[in-house]
């Protein structure tokens, strides 16, 4: 499977996670914090803590490690984890 | 959505599941809200693609057989990858619960006449420098990505916190190749669990020290960690001077053990009893499994269960006294049974060596920088700033710091603020 990370093209394979794909492909944060602009990805793993948000396609504020990737998803830096309450 | 279901429980692992299953049977309408992509929780997790046996296994395979009962009851219905960020019960006795996907958007809602929370617990770390870098992770985190997906944080990892979590992790990660410099647990003893023996030989034979008394308690890197600070504490983990070294690696998985999630037995507003030992709490229930709110029941971890055969227990009691609150069944023979099994199982999971008490020396371990709160940016500083300023109670400092407020509701920091809180307020008082 493709799908791409700030424009980036990646692979990934079936069953992983936006999160897990990104992490096999060497990438291990994929968000600023808004006020110290800390770098972020995944802590908890079990959709708890927010940290791994990103954007993907029209969707705002997806949890990563939560949500399965799928071919041809366009994953970009998420603008506002603040879109998930 | 319209009409009134009999049951919702939120919550799909072991306690979870026993509840739906039991008030399902006892003719309820039951609807199943859970986050994972299908049943089992953080117990028995779904979608095991890449089990460490290296076969991949079916979907329903990873549930034991009085749980994977839940594929025949019809009268469930099960709402996978949901999360309830809501609830409200009515003067009628109704609850509301909002509930929504994990990719945001619009929510919808779910009435329900009665509620059984099996909302679990989440991995507690306690705070320390550099603990936000990336590729510092709960050992849960580690455990899952390696099982489920295949997939690895770093290739040369710190194991590190208290506990019966480090051991397993540990081993999982040193069979898939990852190069563990060390397990580190804080207490004097490492954890006594079955099954303990044959991890630490499997790390023995892999020449991977497991170092008691000891932790991470600096992390640095630019982007992510690159070097862990290790200290040796003292009985009340307290840093001893003069013991620190560095260590390269390229991710930290920590766990202190686990607290209650307690974010939705709180908005329907339950009351708590302190959990043992623990910074943390846990909700309070009686010999039934109801809360002290009138048709919520609560069975799992979050009523502060040891382990899965006593969620499991619990589960099926309080669905079935979730039943009886709906005068579908009566108090029976059954529900005497179950109450007996379960004080057996809960004397036995006691014996098991739990992860013990957090000693006071991890309040040293941050300093005044350090991100407390993961999505507020809370600084450790300001905690003891807003009791020394007034604020005496949690809540207090809550509306003065923000800490615990954020997007996860103060899953990650709510049980290290309310133990820094504590000890700030003993501090005053002295």
């Amino acid at each position: 499977m493709r799908f791409s990370f700030d424009g980036s093209p990646l692979e990934a394979q079936r069953g992983m996670t936006i999160g897990g794909a990104l992490l096999a492909s060497g990438i291990v944060s994929w968000r600023r914090t808004p006020r110290q602009g800390r770098p972020r990805g995944i802590f908890c793993g079990t959709g708890v803590c927010f940290d791994c948000v990103v954007d993907v396609g029209d969707r705002r504020a997806v949890r990563a490690c939560l949500v399965l990737v799928r071919d041809g998803d366009e994953v970009r830096t998420s603008t506002s984890p603040r879109a998930a309450q | 959505m319209s009409g009134v279901i009999d049951v919702g429980v939120v919550g799909a692992g072991p306690a979870g599941l026993a509840a739906a299953i039991a008030a399902g049977n006892l003719g309820c309408e039951v609807t199943l809200i859970d986050m994972g992509s299908g049943p089992g929780g953080s117990m028995y997790r779904p979608g095991m693609l890449f089990p460490a046996a290296g076969q991949p296994r079916r979907a329903a395979e990873h549930l034991p057989p009085s749980l994977a009962r839940i594929r025949q009851i019809r009268q469930a219905r099960h709402l996978a990858m949901t999360s309830v960020s809501r609830a409200e019960r009515d003067g009628d006795g109704v609850v509301t619960l909002w509930v929504g996907g994990p990719e945001g958007g619009a929510e919808t809602t779910v009435e329900v006449r009665a509620v059984v929370l099996a909302t679990g617990a989440a991995e507690l770390v306690l705070p320390f420098p550099g603990w936000d870098l990336p590729g510092v992770t709960t050992a849960g985190a580690a455990q899952g990505l390696l099982t489920g997906q295949g997939v690895t944080v770093g290739r040369r990892v710190l194991v590190a916190g208290a506990g019966p979590t480090l051991l397993p992790v540990a081993a999982t990660l040193t069979q898939a190749g990852v190069r563990v410099v060390a397990v580190l647990e804080a207490a004097s003893t490492p954890a006594t669990y079955p099954g303990a023996t044959g991890h630490a030989d499997l790390l023995a034979r892999h020449g991977v020290p497991i170092h008691t008394g000891s932790t991470v308690v600096a992390c640095h890197g630019t982007g992510r960690v690159e070097r862990a600070v290790i200290a040796q504490l003292d009985h009340d983990w307290r840093p001893v001077p003069g013991s620190h070294r560095e260590e390269t690696v390229d991710a930290v998985h920590v766990s202190f053990g686990r607290a209650p999630a307690l974010a939705l037995p709180r908005a329907l507003g339950c009351a708590e009893v302190p959990y043992p030992m623990r910074p943390a709490a846990a909700v309070a229930c009686d010999a039934d499994l109801a809360t002290s709110v009138p048709g919520v029941f609560a069975a799992g971890e979050v009523t502060g269960a040891g382990d899965a055969h006593v969620a499991e227990l619990e589960g099926c009691l309080a669905g079935t006294s979730a039943a009886r609150y709906l005068n579908r069944a009566e108090a029976t023979e059954r529900t005497r049974f179950l109450r007996s099994q379960l004080a057996e199982a809960r004397r036995l999971a006691a014996q098991l060596d739990e992860a013990g008490p957090l000693r006071p020396g991890w309040l040293e371990w941050p300093d005044a920088d350090t991100v407390v709160c993961r999505c507020e940016e809370t600084r450790w500083s300001e905690i003891s700033e807003a009791v020394a300023g007034g604020a005496r109670d949690v809540a207090a400092v809550q509306e003065v710091t923000r800490c615990g407020l954020g997007y996860c509701r103060g899953s990650v920091c709510g049980p290290a603020l309310r133990y820094a809180v504590s000890a700030a307020l003993s501090a005053c008082q002295l």
